[in-house]
């Protein structure tokens, strides 16, 4: 989706349209598809910087989804929201790394690893 | 089936997933299980940098709520009141607690499921009378877990392998997630019984895995600790490459998933894929990396 679609749109249809983004890469990493998971994950970081644009940082929109029953949904938004809710995205990401739902659960740690080393330094 | 696999997932999420259920600290007899009293803790995290003001909904200095529990000095035993020994008033809290949760949780998904009645004597025996309730309630959540998964699984083969496959990772993953170990009612999944067997494999030790490199498993591949392909490319000999200390054999189903992690974009490196932020780095880097990956995998152990 081209950047001027993503500005026309509500902050709502922001949140849906990385939902619907996350729910595909999960499809896409379940079928080994990692070509097509690297087109949504540019995809996902559009309307991630659209949010971030937007008066305020729109980001926080995005905490809702903390909630969302697909793992990959989850683990994406609170990787979204490290530096605009630092706390409870910390909070949430251990908790996907101990949930025991892979794949997720495995990069959620290693997110935990490399925030510890100073490697990932969300902005 | 398909209600009950939904009424377990917002079950799920709400026991596990609340951002604001505060976490009793690891180091603590609880360390890591979810306590629902207080009102969260922690201060700032200094790992996190950010160009923006954090939400502060968060209290500072608040504390997780591990002694918040009352633990008595007496308890009602029939028509007695019974003193507590030394020790006794925290197991008895503990088991108690094992079991409200188990039965929480088992509830969400049979609200009517009721534990076994039984008359206690003792201390001791209400203690074990928790901890069975506790046990019967795990036995039937397992239960209703596995046939969850189950609700997934189409009776009739699947036409296309891309679809078995799509269908046995979803079931192999399910099963981690819910702890349950058999699918009923679709026989053509037995084709990948050795897979979905070795993705329930526990994490193992890393001897244990260089180990079972010497013989070939149904279920399992040969894993590179240091990513092969960024490897190749930096020009690491071959010896180093696919010699004995950089080879383990792991799961098929967690083979192909540390790879997916190794070749998607990741906010971790910048957006790059994680093989390419290895890409001029040294052994010790990739090897710390790759022990990493298998650790948070569940592959290896800690």
């Amino acid at each position: 989706m081209k950047r001027k679609n993503l500005q026309n749109m509500t902050v709502d249809q922001l949140v849906e349209r990385f939902t619907a983004i996350t729910l595909d890469q999960d499809r896409a990493l379940l079928r080994n598809e990692h070509a097509r998971f690297n087109r949504l994950f540019d995809e996902m970081e559009a309307v991630k910087q659209e949010l971030k644009d937007r008066a305020g940082d729109q980001r926080r929109a995005l905490l809702p989804l903390y909630d969302h029953p697909n793992a990959q949904v989850r683990l994406k938004a609170v990787k979204a929201t490290l530096a605009v809710a630092p706390e409870p995205a910390l909070r949430m990401l251990k908790a996907i790394a101990e949930s025991r739902e892979y794949p997720q659960a495995g990069e959620a740690g290693m997110s935990l690893y490399n925030l510890d080393r100073g490697i990932f330094k969300p902005t | 089936l398909l209600d009950i696999e939904a009424k377990h997932r917002t079950a799920w999420h709400r026991s596990h997933f609340n951002p604001n259920q505060p976490r009793v600290p690891a180091g603590n007899p609880d360390g890591g299980q979810w306590t629902s009293a207080g009102g969260g803790g922690g201060t700032s995290d200094p790992r996190v940098v950010s160009d923006v003001t954090p939400d502060n909904a968060w209290k500072p200095g608040a504390r997780y709520a591990t002694d918040a529990r009352r633990v008595p000095a007496r308890v009602r035993i029939g028509k007695q009141s019974v003193e507590l020994e030394p020790g006794q008033a925290l197991r008895l809290v503990e088991a108690e607690a094992r079991a409200q949760d188990a039965i929480a949780r088992v509830r969400e998904l049979d609200p009517s499921w009721r534990p076994r009645p039984s008359a206690d004597e003792s201390v001791e025996g209400l203690i074990r009378t928790h901890e069975t309730v506790a046990q019967q309630a795990q036995a039937r959540f397992r239960e209703l877990a596995s046939l969850a998964v189950s609700s997934h699984v189409p009776r009739q083969r699947p036409p296309t392998a891309q679809e078995r496959h799509d269908i046995a990772r979803e079931v192999a993953r399910g099963l981690v997630k819910y702890g349950g170990h058999v699918i009923e009612g679709a026989s053509w999944l037995f084709e990948y019984d050795a897979l979905i067997e070795a993705y329930l494999d526990p994490p193992k030790t890393l001897d244990e895995l260089r180990q079972a490199v010497s013989t070939s498993k149904k279920g399992y591949d040969l894993h590179h600790i240091v990513e092969k392909t960024s490897a190749d490319e930096d020009g690491f000999p071959k010896s180093m490459i696919n010699g004995p200390d950089n080879l383990v054999r792991i799961p098929r189903f967690k083979h192909w998933e540390i790879t997916g992690w190794y070749m998607t974009k990741n906010e971790d490196y910048e957006w790059r894929r994680p093989r390419d932020y290895l890409r001029g780095k040294d052994w010790a880097e990739r090897t710390g990396v790759g022990l990493e990956a298998l650790i948070r995998h569940g592959v290896l152990k800690p």
